[in-house]
């Protein structure tokens, strides 16, 4: 007997002995319910992605006026785009603020939880103190900075003249203000990345270190050849949940800026310009243009660097 | 069994310390870093505090004063009469409990199909579940927005709490890799016994699924109750705002009343904070089950 006529059989006595209502194999009730259970996602990505973003594209293809069905428009929104100088600095801001903050997160992150993991007290309440951040809501904590970035009497002044440094005028001044910014992203960034770092470095075995040890390496001989490869797959996530993020960042310099992006644009974000045109300006086409270029830049990155993760990912250490 | 695994583990620690006796130096450093790192922390929050105590005059001095003199705790109260901060706070107590809910209710059972039910298809639904994480809110918060407006949703709280009773890719995330977690044995002998797979959901899955749903309740009230875009997008009416885009407006209206505005961010961040140092656990659980941030 092959499995054909096994399942023959088994479905035979499924019917003989026990009669149904209806006709349906234990497989067929099995589908049914997974259907059943996924349901609310089906039609959340129905209404509220999928649906969405194909709109977003048709939108981004139209002359609009507010919420009004627009007019066909081909490419003209992007080729706007393109002569747009707002569009272009937004763009160099973003990327700017991108690069200095993932890289520096991400290296922070991990030499915190490296430092955290030399074993001794209170791991609990330094966990706790540096994932405060990210729980409060931005709105909060952009305010405190705003106050401590016053270029009067900001407690970030006093810390450079305590220093001997000089007064800077931190979110009003046209070279400080997008890195007063990223200060607080980095602060604001450590804290579960660092969480992650942690969990993967306590489960490094001690059996490499104490191997490497007898061949006589150093501390950073360790790190070099057996914690980072063996954590590179956290850094890889990392990176790119991070520069995802960064690459969308809003709240904070909506809040700060009173969504100006001011001192003369300095901090336009992409996020905030794509804002602006869209809930201020109401251009929901060109808007909806600029939102699929960030989209296409995101995955393109995202895509490279999953690309390039063979080089220096190790999974399975 | 809990205490010989506590022995174990300071036997490992003590293991851990005379190894790394050898090294004091790094040891010292790495202590040294950890705790600057934790002061840097710290500091915003405690200027939060000190400054939202303080006279308007106090707080604008230069060099900054450090201990607030006298201490006005009405400034607290006063927020309460100079925005409705009131009517605010009920708000965001509405928005973040409905919401949160709806991912329970939805992210438990998507979570417990994509894990425990086989079925054709499956896998690449989930898949499209995680690829839509890769969309950024720019593209989609436009159209959502012409949706909203054509079906007389704006300014109502609708929009912020609605879609989350229908899945969100992290929370489904993390109810899977849970569920997966438990043994098959288990839902075996229940199909044995005749149980639907409804019945195993609701009566074997989810009692035991409490870890998982706490994380997934805490990770989707922090962001929640911190979001600004969703409410300054889709509600103009005052009396509908939640907190953040309350004391963004308080911030419009009174930039130099540093004091009630620290008072003000304060009292939006205490809740947080709070519910973080009792539940503090259940976050480190979630991150290190799906290694993302909520």
């Amino acid at each position: 007997m092959d499995n054909k006529d096994l399942a023959w059989l088994a479905s035979f006595r499924a019917r003989v002995s026990r009669p149904r209502l209806f006709n349906i194999t234990h497989r067929q009730t099995e589908t049914i319910y997974g259907w059943l259970f996924i349901s609310p996602v089906l039609i959340g990505l129905l209404v509220f992605s999928l649906g969405p973003i194909i709109y977003s594209l048709i939108l981004s293809a139209q002359k609009t006026i507010g919420v009004n069905m627009g007019t066909f428009a081909g490419l003209a929104n992007y080729q706007e785009l393109l002569k747009d100088e707002l569009f272009w600095q937004a763009l160099k801001v973003t990327f700017k603020y991108a690069l200095g903050v993932v890289p520096i997160s991400v290296a922070l992150q991990l030499l915190v939880a490296a430092a955290l993991n030399q074993g001794f007290k209170g791991i609990s309440v330094f966990r706790l103190l540096y994932y405060l951040p990210a729980i409060t809501p931005v709105v909060a904590m952009i305010l405190v900075w705003i106050y401590i970035y016053d270029p009067a009497n900001g407690l970030a002044n006093q810390l450079l003249r305590l220093l001997g440094l000089p007064k800077q005028d931190w979110l009003l001044s046209i070279r400080w203000a997008l890195p007063s910014f990223m200060i607080v992203a980095i602060w604001g960034s450590i804290g579960p990345g660092m969480v992650l770092f942690l969990a993967g470095l306590q489960g490094i075995s001690r059996e490499y270190y104490e191997a490497a040890e007898m061949d006589g390496a150093g501390a950073v001989a360790k790190f070099r050849y057996i914690t980072f490869p063996l954590i590179s797959p956290i850094t890889f996530l990392m990176l790119i949940l991070g520069l995802i993020g960064a690459l969308q960042t809003f709240d904070s310099v909506y809040v700060a800026t009173k969504g100006d992006g001011s001192p003369f644009y300095t901090t336009l974000v992409m996020g905030l310009y794509i804002y602006k045109q869209a809930f201020q300006s109401l251009r929901f086409g060109f808007a909806s243009a600029i939102a699929w270029v960030m989209a296409v830049i995101i995955f393109t990155l995202t895509y490279v660097q999953i690309r390039l993760q063979s080089r220096w990912v190790h999974y399975g250490g | 069994m809990t205490n010989q695994a506590a022995i174990a583990s300071d036997t490992r620690t003590v293991g851990v310390l005379l190894k790394r006796a050898k090294e004091p130096a790094i040891q010292g450093l790495s202590w040294l870093f950890v705790t600057l790192g934790a002061i840097t922390m710290t500091i915003p929050f405690l200027w939060m505090l000190r400054t939202s105590l303080m006279e308007g005059g106090q707080a604008n001095l230069y060099p900054p004063v450090l201990i607030p003199n006298p201490f006005v705790w009405s400034n607290y109260s006063d927020v309460f009469k100079v925005v409705p901060m009131a009517l605010f706070t009920l708000n965001s107590i509405k928005v973040t409990g409905l919401s949160t809910l709806g991912v329970l209710i939805s992210s438990s059972m998507c979570g417990y199909g994509f894990s425990r039910m086989r079925f054709r298809g499956r896998d690449t639904v989930f898949l499209l579940v995680l690829l839509t994480t890769m969309i950024p809110r720019s593209v989609t918060l436009i159209p959502l927005f012409i949706l909203f407006t054509r079906i007389h949703w704006i300014d109502t709280h609708n929009p912020l709490i609605v879609p989350a009773y229908f899945g969100g890719a992290f929370s489904i995330f993390l109810m899977r890799q849970y569920f997966l977690t438990l043994p098959q044995e288990l839902f075996d002998a229940a199909t044995v016994d005749g149980a639907s797979p409804l019945r195993q959901y609701w009566q074997l899955a989810i009692p035991l699924a409490g870890p998982a749903l706490a994380t997934v309740a805490l990770f989707h009230a922090v962001s929640s109750w911190g979001d600004l875009i969703s409410p300054l997008i889709f509600l103009n009416r005052q009396n509908m705002m939640t907190l953040p885009v309350g004391i963004t407006m308080f911030k419009g209206m009174y930039t130099y009343d540093m004091p009630r505005l620290m008072a003000a961010s304060a009292m939006v961040a205490a809740p947080m904070i709070f519910l973080f140092i009792f539940t503090q656990r259940y976050f480190v659980r979630g991150i290190a089950l799906t290694g993302i941030r909520g």
